[in-house]
């Protein structure tokens, strides 16, 4: 997905949902950062965007957002993007995560985009093969500081042992 | 298919999938065959993903979250299209693919698309694996799925709100 394929979808979403504003989670958050010609093939590889709403505690706008223009609609088909609509409670993320949040505005509102830092620890908080070739690229490519990392992941509400495997993979970095 | 391609890519050999899950080699065929392990065949070997092994090692550590259930559902609902007719949503498959790789020219979406066309060369049970198999790669391939339009849309709303009141009834 590219930056402007993102607009399309924060667009359609906030218009969708009525809000100015919705948080833009997962993968495709990055772009809030970099444009797409300065990102890894593997930072920019899904076709789908997770938006969350801030007040959404029964799902509803989330669903709004999947009914619109979530996977397999007619948005879907006729851009090749979507956005899925997910819970803010979605991705561990470490405090004072939405003090950091990156602006991505479009003429119907706005995506608040995860900061990169935060969104690579999201990613190392869930952990799977994916996330952590996800962050890799971005560490290799030097688009995140593992000192940011290593600094911000004593804020993150994970256990001790998960703590310990991050902190042993950024060490090796 | 080539075996070169699969060892190289990330695939395992049913022995190799045994080591990593600490049983039988006839276990993992036995998986396989029942649907609880996706792979794909050379012919005469079945190769299977690292990350599927890895996502059936950790089965039922963490609930699934909800829009990735969310998403099977929809994707299974597009099984029963396929079964009906396989012949009209592969051939929408592929001339979304078609369509996608214009619109997506960079990025590892690509490697995505590249993979649809793969499966789908394989036949409607090579798809069927995909559409409702719970693995990680399979959740990974569905979020990049080259079937919109095979649910209209009062089928997909429909698929939509059950599954929303389905989700509701779940207990706490």
């Amino acid at each position: 997905m590219n930056r402007d394929q993102l607009e399309r979808i924060v667009r359609a979403a906030c218009r969708i949902t009525g809000e100015p504003e919705l948080l833009v989670i997962g993968s495709q958050a990055i772009l809030g950062s970099f444009s797409e010609e300065e990102l890894p093939a593997e930072a920019i590889r899904s076709i789908e965007a997770d938006l969350a709403a801030f007040d959404d505690p029964d799902d509803l706008k989330a669903d709004q957002i999947d009914r619109g223009i979530g996977e397999d609609s007619q948005f879907h088909a006729t851009f090749g993007v979507y956005g899925q609509g997910v819970s803010v409670s979605t991705a561990v993320l470490p405090a004072g995560w939405r003090d950091r949040l990156v602006r991505l505005d479009t003429d119907s509102g706005a995506g608040l985009c995860l900061e990169k830092h935060d969104l690579v620890l999201s990613k190392l908080a869930r952990g799977d093969t994916r996330d952590y070739e996800y962050a890799s690229s971005l560490v290799r490519n030097r688009l995140v500081e593992t000192e940011i990392l290593a600094n911000r992941l004593e804020r993150l509400p994970v256990g001790a042992l998960k703590r310990e495997e991050i902190s042993v993979w950024l060490r090796k970095k | 298919m080539e075996t070169r391609g699969f060892l190289t890519r990330g695939f395992l050999r049913t022995g190799q999938a045994a080591q990593l899950l600490g049983c039988s080699r006839q276990h993992v065929v036995d998986l396989c065959d029942e649907g609880k392990l996706a792979f794909q065949s050379t012919g005469v070997h079945r190769r299977i993903r690292r990350e599927d092994v890895e996502g059936y090692r950790y089965a039922g550590a963490s609930e699934p979250r909800r829009e990735d259930l969310r998403s099977l559902w929809l994707n299974r609902a597009i099984a029963g299209k396929l079964v009906r007719n396989p012949d009209r949503v592969l051939g929408l498959g592929r001339r979304n693919l078609e369509r996608f790789r214009k619109l997506h020219a960079r990025g590892s979406a690509l490697r995505w698309l590249d993979e649809w066309d793969e499966i789908i060369a394989q036949g409607p049970e090579a798809v069927m694996r995909v559409l409702v198999s719970d693995t990680p790669h399979a959740r990974d391939l569905r979020q990049n799925s080259p079937f919109p339009g095979v649910l209209s849309e009062h089928e997909r709303q429909d698929v939509l709100g059950a599954f929303r009141r389905h989700w509701a009834r779940r207990p706490a």
